[in-house]
């Protein structure tokens, strides 16, 4: 595993989908800016001061993961621009549900489709409960209907004359 | 006494030459008088130059000439009195022969006509018992002219009835056929339908049971599932 995909790997569990990612990319393109901006400034005070909780926490994780400091502001800005190049060069995968998932079923997806499908992806989910259940998924161009109404469907087509044998009136 | 009609035109013609003559005589004694007047006016002219001699000679001329006319003139009043006679008497017997004329033709008329009369009585009721007889006969058979036809119109309406009759069953009877065939493939058309249409409702009412009785394990599940699959075809 090289540098990069290293940091791809350590930030994949905390950026699962695109919108995630989007805000992420949003942070990091803010702290680089008060960077510019600020002069004799560290990332700690920064971040402080434009990030949230929860990116601060994931921004400190990847510095350590790296063996960077906080006091380092050339490599600090350096690995963020590089963890936010990286994160829009990350393949997409759409996925469509019938249901709004948990945070605990989107890293289960996510966690799911990382080791199986596609290393390093992002989940563009869309809900639409047309579909009953199960997923309609969309991957490098390639699109998949497994949908519980695609499902029943094609159920009724199967006994559609079953069906109606039964409901008929004799 | 019959005149003939002959004799009639003999009279009438015979009065007419009689006065063209008399017009021709008088018409001659108007140029004589005429002749007379103009050489007595010469006469005169010539008295006065002449002697005593030749006025004596001339005198004597004027009488003779005078008396020549006087003699002229009786003996033309003496024509045209006959001639008047002769006419006024012509007139007469015109008058009679017509008169018997009428009379005759008149009696023959009357006679003529009596006998047209009795000609014609006999003729018209000769006519009218013909008549009566025939207006009889053309009755009965006028009469059983129209029993027959009658007879032959209500045997060609009975038979047209039936005809008609039979002809409206077979219609009826094929467009009873013909309704049946059409409802029962109504029928079964309508089946179809409310069978695709039961099928869609089932369908749709499946679709919305099953969407909202799967809890969110089994979601979840369904997903996994769905990324197994994607994972083989993928």
């Amino acid at each position: 595993m090289n540098d990069k995909n290293k940091l791809i790997y350590e930030i994949s569990n905390d950026i699962r989908t695109v919108a995630e990612a989007d805000n992420f990319c949003s942070e990091i393109d803010v702290i680089l800016e008060n960077f510019y901006k600020v002069k004799n400034k560290n990332l700690e005070e920064v971040l402080l001061t434009s990030t949230g909780t929860s990116t601060s926490t994931l921004i400190k994780k990847i510095l350590s993961d790296n063996k960077i400091s906080l006091a380092d502001n050339a490599s600090c800005e350096k690995i963020l621009v590089q963890t936010r190049d990286e994160i829009k060069k990350m393949k997409i995968v759409k996925i469509t549900l019938a249901i709004d998932p948990s945070s605990e079923i989107i890293s289960h997806i996510s966690e799911w489709i990382n080791q199986n499908l596609e290393a390093n992806t992002l989940l563009d989910i869309d809900k639409d409960e047309e579909i009953l259940g199960g997923a309609v998924i969309s991957i490098n161009g390639r699109y998949k209907d497994f949908s519980l109404r695609k499902s029943l469907a094609e159920v009724f087509t199967k006994k559609k004359n079953e069906l109606i044998g039964s409901i008929s009136p004799k | 006494m019959v005149v003939s009609p002959l004799f009639f035109f003999i009279i009438i013609a015979s009065i007419s030459v009689l006065s063209i003559a008399l017009f021709a005589m008088a018409i001659s004694y108007y140029h004589v008088l005429k002749k007379m007047m103009v050489r007595e006016q010469r006469y005169d002219e010539l008295f006065k130059g002449m002697d005593e001699k030749a006025v004596d000679l001339l005198e004597n001329a004027r009488k003779k000439s005078a008396d020549i006319i006087e003699e002229a003139t009786q003996k033309a009043q003496q024509i045209i009195t006959q001639s008047q006679s002769l006419n006024n008497s012509s007139r007469k017997m015109l008058d009679e022969a017509l008169e018997t004329l009428i009379k005759q033709q008149t009696s023959h008329f009357e006679k003529a006509s009596q006998d047209f009369l009795q000609v014609y009585k006999k003729e018209l009721n000769f006519l009218r018992e013909n008549t009566v007889e025939i207006a009889k006969t053309t009755s009965k058979a006028i009469e059983a002219d129209t029993l027959k036809e009658v007879d032959d119109y209500e045997q060609i309406l009975q038979k047209e009835t039936i005809g008609s009759q039979k002809i409206v069953e077979e219609k009826i009877e094929e467009d009873y056929a013909k309704t049946q065939k059409e409802v029962s493939a109504y029928k079964v058309e309508m089946l179809k339908k409310i069978d695709e249409e039961i099928y869609a409702i089932l369908e749709s009412v499946s679709k919305e049971a099953i969407g909202k009785s799967i809890p969110l394990a089994q979601h979840e599940q369904l997903i996994i599932d769905a990324l197994e699959k994607a994972k083989k075809s993928i």
